[in-house]
């Protein structure tokens, strides 16, 4: 069950297949192939980091199963395929899945970005004893996209997945998950921030990054170069930022910028808050060690999450309004319930966006211009608008 | 009573009542920008987001009548009860919201408050009944109160706590021109950690002037270092931590205090 593609960094040949399983078993594999039935040409991939979730008390009360967690690695895939899967604890195998990897030639795209995807629903919220609403019918909203264009790639979630990671919670994120699958079971992989909802063990047990290349996989940074020219930047707001994230932002940018035409970013907590107390230290940090660096190296966008509402800013530039600067959105509304925003803060102008509703985002990429839109609950538009690829240059490309 | 001692104990009643009044205060202002009660009330519960604010925003007013409340005779019992209460609730209700990290040790320190508002009631009663001695569970609690607190803070630093890493960095990056690495820093913290809890403990079995006077220090530090890598506009979380240098301040004036009386009591 729980069955879930992520992406990490190179999403054109590797992918990490996660699920659950109600028993531990002696052999957890996924069977993997480019063929739709599975009869031939198969490979298989051990489940490389598996055990039990870890269970307190309060999960017991509430009535969720005992489970096990499942990641297994695929690697040396085909760019632009559809890969056929099926995952097996001992001779017991689920319903065959697919996901389509990432391209290796340049070509337009999209993907859906959003966060906050914990409770909704009927009052009181319980996680199990009530419908999650509003989180539901914005991951049929996810599937029904998906069918729709074919150019969503994938799903950035950007954290708060739910109030907590402990498994009475996590166990029905994962169960709503399900209904962000088409009706042909395609998965759509997810590109995965944490948020400050995110401290408890069952994030690093359920969500797991794999053998990544960098250094510093265990702290949820890392670059998905989602095309040859088009990248996504994702930040962890919820360990140091001035340590070695920030050196890892530095080189990353400094080393990957230039070949690409678009660098979006994302992380949970905002730079420029629609909702909280601007002043928190935490948004203040991201202000004082990041923003510094998404200026310098000009990236394209900022995805924002954590407030519980919609926005998108003015263009900002050294703590002011400037058409060359970068538009941060998001905010938050994949289920949660929404807060009222403050517009007036300086940061928003007229062509701003700034509501207290639940929304995603897509990010429609082509070769110089990317249009942004916000769906709201019922797939209406709430607002759209398009920005244009930033050409940046090192220093030494500009000498010569 | 003598002038000394009732200077003593007006002392160290006003410094509880001050400690109190910046303490409460940062939760009144964190109540009203908007806390964990509205967000537990919006988002858990349904409640509207006007409902929720009003209720908070009417929490924070009932805290500052508290506060006032504290400066009466007739009134301060009352008030320092229901402010206890509240930090009880608070820390608890924040600890059940999540959405932080190092909870469990956030919550420990959040404990190390909530007799707070009673030891303050305590020194207060001293004074008005112009009792000048303080009895044995009087001194525990406080030095119980320190040794969570830098308890807490020394389990925060072995765990690598990033926003502490984050200060250390910011320290030195914008005070100094020694460039520091996040390895060196979680080094650092190690030493710190030690520190911490070895005087944690040492408050508790063998306190002294000097470790009373770097629990100050430090105190004071850690809590102005909010300050100084945020921004003065950060002063909330300065606030929050005024108990963790004035609390061993009223531990080296009771002790001094007593110190004091037995060498006037073995030269008579």
């Amino acid at each position: 069950m729980h069955p879930r593609v992520i992406w990490t960094e190179k999403p054109s040949e590797h992918a990490i297949v996660s699920w659950t399983s109600s028993v531990f078993g002696t052999d957890n594999y996924v069977v993997f192939g480019t063929n739709k039935q599975l009869n031939k040409n198969t490979l298989q991939s051990k489940s490389l980091k598996e055990g039990k979730i870890t269970m307190r008390s309060m999960d017991y009360e509430e009535g969720v199963p005992e489970a096990y967690y499942h990641h297994a690695e695929l690697k040396n895939l085909n760019s632009s395929t559809t890969y056929y899967f099926k995952f097996c604890t001992d001779n017991t195998c689920s319903d065959i899945y697919y996901f389509i990897t990432a391209p290796e030639k340049d070509q337009s795209y999209s993907i859906i970005s959003g966060g906050d995807s914990r409770l909704g629903g009927k009052k009181p919220r319980f996680a199990g004893r009530t419908p999650l609403i509003e989180r539901q019918k914005m991951n049929k909203m996810i599937a029904k996209m998906t069918e729709e264009d074919p150019s969503i790639l994938a799903f950035a979630h950007g954290g708060d997945y739910c109030t907590t990671a402990d498994w009475r919670h996590l166990y029905y994120w994962f169960e709503d998950h399900e209904l962000t699958i088409t009706k042909d079971k395609r998965i759509l992989p997810l590109i995965l921030t944490r948020g400050n909802h995110e401290h408890e063990i069952g994030f690093l047990e359920n969500f797991w990054l794999g053998e990544i290349s960098n250094e510093h996989s265990d702290g949820y940074f890392f670059m998905t170069q989602i095309t040859p020219t088009s990248a996504l930047l994702t930040l962890n707001t919820e360990t140091s930022m001035a340590g070695d994230q920030l050196e890892f932002l530095e080189e990353t940018l400094e080393e990957h910028r230039a070949k690409n035409n678009w660098m979006f970013v994302q992380y949970h907590k905002p730079a420029y808050p629609a909702v909280k107390d601007f002043n928190r230290e935490d948004f203040y940090h991201v202000r004082k060690y990041w923003v510094p660096l998404f200026e310098k190296h000009k990236i394209s966008m900022a995805l924002e999450s954590d407030g519980h509402s919609l926005k998108k800013t003015a263009p900002i530039l050294d703590g002011k309004i400037d058409p060359k600067g970068i538009i941060y959105i998001g905010e938050g509304g994949l289920g949660v319930p929404q807060r009222e925003p403050f517009p007036e803060r300086w940061f928003f102008d007229e062509e701003s966006i700034v509501e207290a509703k639940h929304h995603l985002w897509k990010i429609s990429v082509d070769d110089t211009i990317a249009n942004v839109t916000a769906f709201g609950i019922e797939q209406d538009t709430l607002h759209s608008f398009s920005v244009t690829s930033k050409v940046f240059e090192t220093k030494s490309e500009v000498h010569e | 009573m003598s002038s000394v001692n009732f200077y003593k104990l007006t002392t160290i009643a006003t410094i509880f009542k001050i400690t109190l009044v910046f303490y409460i205060l940062a939760f009144c202002l964190k109540l009203y920008k908007g806390a964990v009660i509205s967000s537990v009330l919006v988002v858990e519960n349904g409640f509207s987001e006007q409902f929720s604010f009003w209720i908070e925003k009417s929490i924070a007013i009932l805290l500052l009548f508290c506060l006032i409340g504290v400066f009466f005779k007739s009134t301060y019992k009352l008030s320092l009860w229901l402010i206890s209460t509240f930090l009880v609730l608070y820390s608890l209700l924040s600890y059940a919201n999540g959405g932080k990290a190092f909870l469990e040790l956030s919550l420990i320190s959040a404990i190390s408050k909530w007799w707070l508002p009673i030891l303050t009631l305590i020194s207060i009663h001293h004074f008005y009944n112009r009792k000048a001695k303080f009895n044995r569970w009087f001194l525990l609690s406080i030095q119980f109160s320190v040794f969570l607190i830098f308890l807490s803070h020394g389990i925060g630093c072995f765990l690598k706590n990033g926003v502490y890493i984050d200060y250390i960095l910011g320290f030195f990056r914008d005070f100094s021109a020694i460039p520091m690495k996040q390895k060196d820093a979680e080094q650092f913290l190690n030493i710190i950690g030690v520190i911490d809890v070895a005087v944690a403990v040492l408050v508790m079995i063998k306190s002294s002037n000097y470790l009373l006077y770097w629990l100050i220090f430090w105190g004071f530090l850690t809590a102005m270092l909010r300050v100084l890598d945020a921004s003065i506009l950060n002063y909330v979380e300065f606030l929050i931590r005024v108990p963790h240098f004035t609390l061993p301040l009223v531990l080296l004036l009771i002790r001094n205090y007593k110190n004091e009386t037995s060498a006037v009591s073995s030269k008579t």
